[in-house]
């Protein structure tokens, strides 16, 4: 386990797929991570607005500061979800709201994929050659090709061991979960019911020693809460995916709207005198 | 803050503006009016929440920044969200918008912005955002705005030099 412990998962998608890696996959597996470890968390929360004697309920998924946010140090390409935290920390954004927030950061397709590789653990492994250069794109080094298969392999043999995890093995997967962290979401075999149980062993365990501290390292699965995991798992592969990617999909359209239906605007005022 | 304003407080937090089932919404509509970026619009939302909390809980009139006032001024063109959700759901109370008479108010304005900006610290126990508080030397210098057609015109800012 001598690398994939080492990578967050945009690091290891830019690692396997370098200029191709996409966009939307680098933001996912972005944000998935962050859940994962508790520096952001999402929460639904039921709205109710009364109109006369009508009420409507609205069901909202928000995303709030977590747990480790505080303590937590991000690289560059992590901050399309943490600076609008970091200045109005209080501040509760919708989950569609927030994916808009981060694709408006990116400046391009390449600059993004250029701050995951530029982040410290793969620096080494990229080059930008002058036909790079010129085709926005950059290419691996002897180092990076030989950490590209190293990572594949340990990918693959993860894939298989889960392929062929039996349930009086949980203990032994849970540690093999807790050491690559975020990037189980890379795996091809991950299965989320095998996965819960894999959690609920390690929180028993957790539990019974009582020997795990909020102060340590940021670990994953230690830091979850019951409800914030199940949540999580619940909503991760379907629920979870689907409204990112609808919320992905809409951005390209909702920038072209021009104009409401029903008013025509105001001419506005010459400033506000306050209120009493 | 006592357990009732903190509730208050609670309730004003929890208020959404943006219909999330709407793909041009309040805070869409915030940024592309006045340019702002998505971040900004959300975070000038939030700031106009306190705002709003500190006019129910203050004594005396409340002034805001520009940045909260846009916010305000557009909230009160969704007339169904501001006066009956916000208002009379959630604040119990109207709350009216007051633009200015003129010059003869400036002083006025510039006490109760500055009153604000110190309420606005002892409340919350942390000091107002400067890109949406700016200071009271600045909030009432740069704000001669027009509404542009940007498909008819080009907009170009001034250098410093020339900004009085």
């Amino acid at each position: 386990m001598s690398l994939i412990h080492r990578l967050k998962p945009a690091e290891h998608e830019v690692l396997l797929h370098g200029s191709k890696a996409s966009i939307k996959n680098l933001m996912k597996l972005t944000f998935m991570d962050l859940m994962l470890k508790n520096v952001l968390v999402v929460q639904e929360s039921v709205n109710t607005y009364k109109r006369g004697r009508r009420t409507r309920e609205v069901k909202t998924k928000y995303v709030i500061k977590g747990r480790n946010f505080d303590k937590y140090v991000p690289s560059s390409f992590e901050l399309i979800y943490l600076t609008t935290f970091q200045q109005s920390p209080g501040i509760k954004a919708i989950f569609v709201k927030l994916i808009q927030v981060a694709y408006e950061q990116i400046k391009s397709d390449a600059k993004f994929r250029k701050s995951v590789w530029r982040s410290s653990a793969i620096e080494s492994c990229f080059r930008v050659t002058t036909y790079d250069w010129l085709a926005r794109g950059f290419s691996l080094t002897e180092e990076g090709k030989v950490m590209r298969t190293q990572v594949e392999q340990e990918l693959k043999q993860i894939d298989e061991q889960l392929a062929n995890g039996r349930s009086d093995n949980l203990h032994e997967l849970g540690e093999l979960i807790q050491k690559i962290g975020g990037n189980v979401f890379l795996l091809k075999n991950i299965d989320i019911q095998q996965l819960k149980r894999i959690d609920t062993e390690i929180y028993r365990s957790l539990q019974e020693r009582r020997s795990y501290s909020e102060s340590s390292d940021i670990g994953y699965w230690a830091y979850f809460d019951e409800f914030t995991f199940d949540y999580f798992l619940d909503t991760s592969c379907d629920i979870f995916e689907s409204a990112f990617d609808s919320g992905f999909d809409s951005l390209d359209t909702s920038s072209t709207f021009s104009g409401c239906s029903s008013c025509s605007g105001c001419s506005g005022c010459g400033g506000c005198g306050g209120c009493s | 803050m006592t357990e009732l304003e903190a509730e208050l407080w609670r309730k004003i937090e929890n208020f959404e503006l943006d219909d999330p089932t709407s793909s041009f919404s309040f805070s869409d509509r915030l940024a592309r009016e006045n340019d702002w970026s998505l971040a900004y619009s959300l975070r000038a939302i939030y700031e106009y929440k306190k705002f709003i909390f500190l006019v129910c809980i203050a004594s005396e009139p409340l002034t805001p920044s520009d940045q909260i006032d846009q916010v305000w001024h557009l909230h009160l063109l969704y007339t169904q969200s501001y006066w009956i959700e916000f208002c009379d759901g959630i604040l119990h109370r109207p709350i009216h918008h007051g633009p200015t008479k003129g010059r003869e108010e400036q002083i006025r304005f510039h006490d109760q912005y500055e009153f604000t900006l110190s309420f606005y610290s002892n409340t919350f126990k942390t000091n107002p955002p400067v890109d949406i508080w700016p200071e009271p030397r600045k909030r009432f210098r740069s704000i001669h705005f027009s509404r542009v057609n940007r498909q008819l015109n080009w907009v170009i800012p001034k250098f410093k030099f020339f900004i009085k």
